[in-house]
Order: C-alpha cells, then structure tokens, then sequence
C-alpha cells in the first residue's frame, strides 16, 4: 500500500483508532504488526515473505550473540551476509550478470546474461539496513538484544517508515516498542497536521512538479536552458516528494505515539558537501557514516573512505551506472572541497560569503540531480554538454514557463515548512492558535481535494 | 480559548469548504475557451479538421497553391467528431469565419463515434466552447455532466489545471505575449502546461501508471454527430469533404473499395446527405510512404494532398480518382 492511495487514510484511521483502544503495549504491538503486514503485502503478498525472512534473521542473531558473546562475530557475518545476500539477490543480480555478459563480450567471450528478472521488493533497502542496524548495534555492545519477538517485528516493520524510511536505529525505536505509549491529544493534532502538510508535498508540489519534469527530459533535443530548469525543477520535485514521504512517516506514527528521527533539514540552504549531507536524507547518511564509513577511516584513511561510502550511497539507490556515478560525483565533489578548504578566506563566514557558498552548494547539487534523473549515460553526456544559454526563444519561454512553475512550488515549500516549523510551534496556547491551525489544515485538505489525480504517482524512493 | 475562538474554529474549514464547493461547482458550469483557435482562421476559404492521421496527411500549405483557396489545418491528434463540431460551430461559425470548403480527414471507424469517455478529451471540448452549448454537451459529454457530483469534479479539474497554467504561463505571457507563448508551447507538446494537453483526471487503476487513452463508443449515424456536421457546414454555406484515408499496401481493403457493410453504409448515408465522399483507400502509395497504417511520410502526404486539392478545385471527385466499388457504379 501506498501513502498516496485512496484506501490509505480510511486504513490509518481503523488502524489508529483500534490501536489506542486496544489499551496495552502488547496487544498495540501485535495489531500494528497485523497491519504492518497488510500494508506491506497489500500488492505483492509474497513481499512479507521476505520481511518475515530478514526479521528472523537479525532477531536470531541477536539471541545469539547474547548466547555464545565469544562467538558473536559468526552471528554478524551470518546477518550481513543474509542481509546484502537478499539485496544482491533482488536489487543487484541482473545488474551485474548483464555487465559481466558484456565485459566479456568485450574480450571476445560471448555470453547470454543469466538475469533472474525477479521483482524488486518495495522498500527492501530500507527494511535491510535497519536490520542490520540492530545486529551491528547489538555487536558493538550498544543495545541489549530483545527477547520480545513481537516487539522487534515491529520495530522493523513498522508501516509508516517501512519503505522509504526513516531507516531508524534499534537505539531509537525498539525502547519506544517496548515501553508504553500514551495517548496525547496535543501530540495526536500535531502528528496528524504533519502527515497532512506532507501529503501536501507530495501531491500538490512533486506530483505537478513531475508532469512538467517529465515533459522536458522527454523532449528529444532540449535546449540548455530547458534541461537547466528541468534539473531545478526536479530537485525541488525530489525533495518536495521524499521529504513529504518523511512527514507523513513522521506524522502518522506520531499520532500512535512513535517519534521517528528528522530526515531532512533544510537540505539546500547547505553551504559545504558536509553540510549537505547532515541535510539531505539524514537517516541514511547517519547510517553510512556510523557502520561504513567510520570503520573503513581506521583502515583506509579520511579520503578514501569517504569515496567508498559515497559510491556505495550512490550504488544502494539503485543498479544502475548513473546511480554509481552520482555517487562518484559526490565523492569529487568532497574531495575538492577538503582541498580548497583551507584556502576559505575571512570573508566566507560573512553573510555574502554564505549567500554564494549556498548557491555555489545548489549548483553542484543540481549536477547531482541531473546524473540522478537521467539514466542512459550517452543522453546524460549530451544533455549535460549543453550551455544553459544554448537554445532558441521558444525553447527559453518553455523553459521559463517551468520556471515559474518550479518557483512557485519553492515558494510553497518554503512558506508552509515555515509556517508548519516555525510559526505554529511558536504560537504556544495563544487564543488564535487554534482558528489558525483550523484554517491552514482547510486550506491544505482543500489543496490536496484540488490536486488530487486518480492517477497518482508513486514516491519516487519506493523503487529503492 | 474563548467561546468565539472555539467557535471560529469549528466554522472557518466549513466556510473553505463552502467556498470551494460553490467555486468548482460554477467552474464546472462554465465553458471554459482556453485553446487560443482564431487569428490563423481570418479568410479561410478551405478549412481542413481530422485527427493525427488528417494532420499527417493534408498540407495547408500545398492544398492553398493547388486550389488557389486559403487553407487552414486545424487537424488535430486526438480529436473526434465532437471536436470537430465544437470548432466548426464555436470557433468557425460564431466567430464569423466563412469557409467554402470543409475537408474532414479521419480513419473511417473514428467517425460515427458518439459520447467522448475519455477525461482528456472532455477536457479538450470544454476548453473549445465559447459559450455553453448544451445540446453539444449532452451528445458529448452524455447526461452525467449535468449531475452535482460530476459538475463538481469538472470544476475541481478546471480550478486545478487553469491554476497551474497560469503559474506557469502568465510571466513569459507577460513579457512577450500569448500568441508568442502559444506558439513556443506548440513546438514542445511533451511540456504540460497547457490546460488541454494536461492529462485530467483518469478513472481506473492506478497501477498502470499513465493514463491509457479510452476510445469512445461507435453509434448510429443518427446519434453521431455527423448530422450536426452537416449541418453546420450548410449554416456556413459550405460544402463537407468526408476523405477515406490513403491506406498503406499491406492494409488495404481487397478487393479496393471494399469496406465492411456497416461503414459503407455509413459512407452511403453521409453521400445521400450531402457530403463529398473522396475515398483514398485506394491511392496507389507505396509501403515506405507510411509511417503507420494510415499515417502517410512526405512522398505520400503530398499525393494525398494534391489528390484532395484536385477534387476541391473541381467540386467534385474526377472520374479517375473514383473508387470503383466491386458490383457498384
């Protein structure tokens, strides 16, 4: 299932409403797990197959390394293993088997691909690395295992953050399983306004954001500044869609009294690549940098592990070269700036100096966005050779035709997280605070009635 | 909170609401006229209409030098009966355009087709009106659009689509003007920001992700709205063209001329009503003239063109260019 179905907020309200009267955690759990299952298998059934596999995995390994502590590091290779084995298996196998076909071919041994053609399972990177996260927190003595089946099932499986994440950490979200939750109605309104200002996002921003992105990288000979704007636009759209994917994760397991981690923060006010990635799906690169990065810094040094975590961060978003060199892009991209770093002069703390370092950040996001967005290597070349002043007036009013478009959802974007973070928060108990909130939800359910399409789009991260 | 403030905030999202509803009902109500048809039809004298087939097949250009008459094409993909008669009426007639000639320039099965189902095509009718015409919108749009309910969705979908439009559209309109924008936007029909050519709002599964286009329902020739094309070409005083497509080779009807019973009789009763009939399913074309059964490449949309320009500066079809049906004249 799907946050942006029709079907889905008549199931989160029977979901939520029976779980607060269901009373005890146990039972909350075990009918959050029943619905997690429904949410998941609601397509594909045999999806939870899977999960059910990857869940028994890490729950097993982690009663194992209680069990036999001095054989623990067995119980961790047989959940890597098991983990990137199920990863590989889906997500990579076809892949490589192709590039392997073709590189031979390339020595003159020619051979068919053995592809598998297997559905990729929804949400299979997210579901993994969370795992995983568990049996690698339980390795390194930070969390004890859990005993409770139940509770670690859902802590894995909880619905909201299943398959686009925030891929959450045992640490976080097991104590939060295991321990009571009570009803806050305070916290219930909250929850329920950002799950509302994230399908906002999602349906009003990046769902018309994409018509217009699609049209112009559909086009056969675009002009420079017509795959310029499109690059922009589709930033905005990416961000607009998975940041609203966040919000409704976010809010609707607030409203069942789970806090999940922030995953986006404002990601292209950065003004450094660092900065970026403390912005820009924050949950993933947390994870990058606490279980691959920091572990390859002792045996390969600060440059070269930051490369290989960011190829792998390209390479988890999907098998495909572009996502590899997306990824081999941001790697560049730091090294460049760990090498002029100490040549920042006085003036870039300044307020102009931070203005620029911002711009100048976006611009090589963008760059990012267009490998990202554009798939076939040789159509990337070519669209990314052009000037952006390259073009002919008809071409530059289309493209300014999107642009008008595209500054307008930013605007939106940028009043609404700022009225949603910033104003409503700081209202307190002020009297007019509930008029307020009554009116801008109006507005954003009257949005949402307006900009809802029968054929809707998917979030752009559930096929990662 | 105050009893004012509690009641203030039970009552404003039921005035959004209100608000809203009495919106897009009106909207809904409205024609909504956002498909810029109008300068390019001064003087026309030969107005060509017909979907992507048509707009393959006829050049305005070489149709005006061989009739001497100013051609106009507005063939478009997509289109129906129903659009054809929106344009010839709405934009042609009531705008004061007096074309002599009307050439229609269809695949035979397209024409008798009634009730349009498909919502981009609704769409693309509304935005063609000028002015409320109900008896076109019944026969079009079938009686449901005049339900509360469907008044609603058409006017949520008329709020949303104009809105977006305009974002996008209103600055470059304001630097260099509309038509200059229309045109630019017509070199680029993959960009939706036009309201006819956004894709509306799709009944079915959402699984199958872009919307499939949904062909609307053949009825009997007195239900289509070929009648009303007829007469709406006599209004005009102005004689209708029906062409029977060039066909490539390996589609052609055998033996040639031969059509299915029902669509010679469709071709009957159009002929007895006063239509000109140039069938072309037997035009002597070769296979690599067509890029599609019935979508002709250059060699052949000149032929077709000069053949189509011959009958109309003659008034009728030459004896040559006749279909010899087998066992008829």
């Amino acid at each position: 299932m799907s946050f942006v179905q029709p079907v889905f907020p008549l199931f989160l309200l029977v979901v939520v409403a029976t779980y607060w009267l269901l009373g005890t955690t146990r039972r909350q759990n075990v009918w959050l797990l029943l619905a997690s299952a429904v949410f998941y298998g609601w397509i594909h059934p045999w999806f939870v197959g899977l999960l059910v596999f990857s869940i028994g995995l890490d729950f097993g390994c982690g009663l194992a390394m209680a069990r036999w502590p001095t054989r623990k590091r067995w119980a961790l290779v047989a959940s890597i293993v098991g983990n990137l084995g199920l990863l590989a298996l889906f997500k990579y196998w076809d892949f490589f088997a192709v590039n392997v076909a073709a590189a031979l071919g390339a020595v003159g041994l020619q051979t068919s691909p053995w592809t598998l053609g297997l559905l990729l399972p929804v949400g299979i990177s997210f579901f993994t690395f969370q795992t995983m996260s568990y049996t690698l927190d339980v390795y390194r003595g930070k969390l004890e295992p859990t005993r409770d089946l139940v509770a670690y099932a859902t802590y894995v499986s909880l619905f909201p953050q299943l398959v686009a994440g925030p891929i959450e950490r045992g640490t976080a979200l097991l104590p939060q399983v295991l321990g009571e939750r009570t009803w806050s109605t305070p916290r219930f309104l909250d929850g329920l306004g950002l799950a509302l200002w994230g399908a906002v996002k999602k349906l009003v921003v990046a769902d018309t954001l994409a018509l217009a992105v699609d049209g112009l990288f559909a086009l056969e000979e675009p002009s420079g500044a017509q795959v310029l704007v499109a690059t922009f636009a589709f930033a905005l759209q990416m961000f607009a869609d998975f940041s609203g994917y966040t919000d409704i994760a976010r809010g609707t397991s607030r409203m069942m009294g789970f806090e999940l981690r922030e995953n986006f923060r404002a990601p292209f006010a950065a003004t450094n690549p660092t900065d970026f990635w403390r912005r820009w799906h924050i949950s993933l690169t947390t994870w990058l940098h606490d279980y691959l990065y920091l572990p390859l810094r002792e045996r390969l040094g600060t440059t070269a592990a930051g490369a290989v975590t960011l190829l792998l961060a390209g390479l988890w978003h999907g098998a495909s070269w572009n996502f590899l060199l997306w990824g081999a892009w941001f790697a560049a991209v730091m090294l460049a700036y760990r090498l002029l770093r100490p040549l920042k002069p006085a003036w870039a703390d300044t307020g102009v100096g931070r203005g620029l370092a911002v711009g100048v950040m976006f611009g090589l996001v963008l760059v990012g966005m267009l490998i990202f967005r554009v798939r076939d290597l040789d159509r990337l070349l070519r669209l990314g050779s052009l000037a952006p002043w390259q073009g002919s007036p008809d071409q530059v009013l289309v493209a300014g035709a999107v642009l008008s478009l595209a500054l307008t959802a930013g605007a939106v974007l940028w009043v609404g997280g700022h009225l949603r973070h910033e104003v409503l928060p700081s209202l307190g108990s002020w009297r007019w605070r509930g008029p307020l909130r009554s009116l801008s939800w109006s507005l954003a359910v009257l949005a949402l009635v307006l900009f809802a399409r029968d054929t809707t789009r998917d979030f752009v991260y559930f096929r990662f | 909170m105050s009893l004012r403030h509690h009641l203030l905030t039970v009552l404003l999202p039921l005035l959004v609401a209100g608000s809203a509803g009495a919106v897009f009902s009106r909207l809904g109500e409205q024609v909504a006229a956002t498909v810029e048809v109008g300068p390019e039809l001064e003087g026309v004298e030969v107005l060509v209409l017909g979907n992507s087939v048509g707009a393959a097949a006829v050049d305005a250009q070489q149709l005006q030098a061989v009739t001497g008459l100013t051609t106009v094409s507005l063939a478009e993909p997509g289109t129906q009966p129903a659009h054809w008669l929106a344009v010839l009426r709405h934009r042609v007639r009531l705008a004061g355009h007096h074309p002599r000639e009307v050439v229609v320039y269809a695949p035979l099965h397209v024409l008798p087709h009634g009730t349009l189902v498909d919502p981009k095509e609704q769409a693309l009718l509304l935005s063609l009106l000028v002015e409320p015409d109900r008896s076109l919108l019944d026969a079009a749009l079938g009686p449901a659009r005049r339900s509360r309910a469907e008044r609603l969705r058409r006017g949520r979908v008329a709020a949303r689509e104009g809105l977006v439009a305009w974002i996008g559209l209103a600055p470059p309109r304001l630097l260099v003007g509309p038509e200059r924008v229309e045109r630019a936007l017509a070199a680029a029909p993959a960009v939706p920001l036009q309201v006819a050519d956004r894709p509306a709002s799709v009944p079915g599964d959402r699984r199958r992700g872009t919307p499939a286009h949904v062909e609307p329902a053949s009825v009997p020739y007195g239900e289509s709205f070929l009648p009303a094309l007829l007469d709406e070409t006599a209004r005009l005083g102005a004689r209708l063209w029906i062409v029977a497509p060039a066909v490539r080779p390996s589609g052609r009807p055998e033996p040639l001329c031969a059509h299915p019973p029902e669509v010679q009789a469709l071709l009957d009763r159009l002929e007895g009503d006063g239509a000109h009939l140039l069938d072309l399913t037997w035009a002597p074309l070769e296979e690599e003239d067509f890029r599609s059964l019935q979508h002709p490449l250059a060699r052949g949309r000149v032929a077709v063109t000069g053949w189509i320009g011959e009958a109309v500066r003659a008034g009728q079809v030459p004896a040559e260019r006749r279909c010899r049906r087998p066992g008829g004249d």
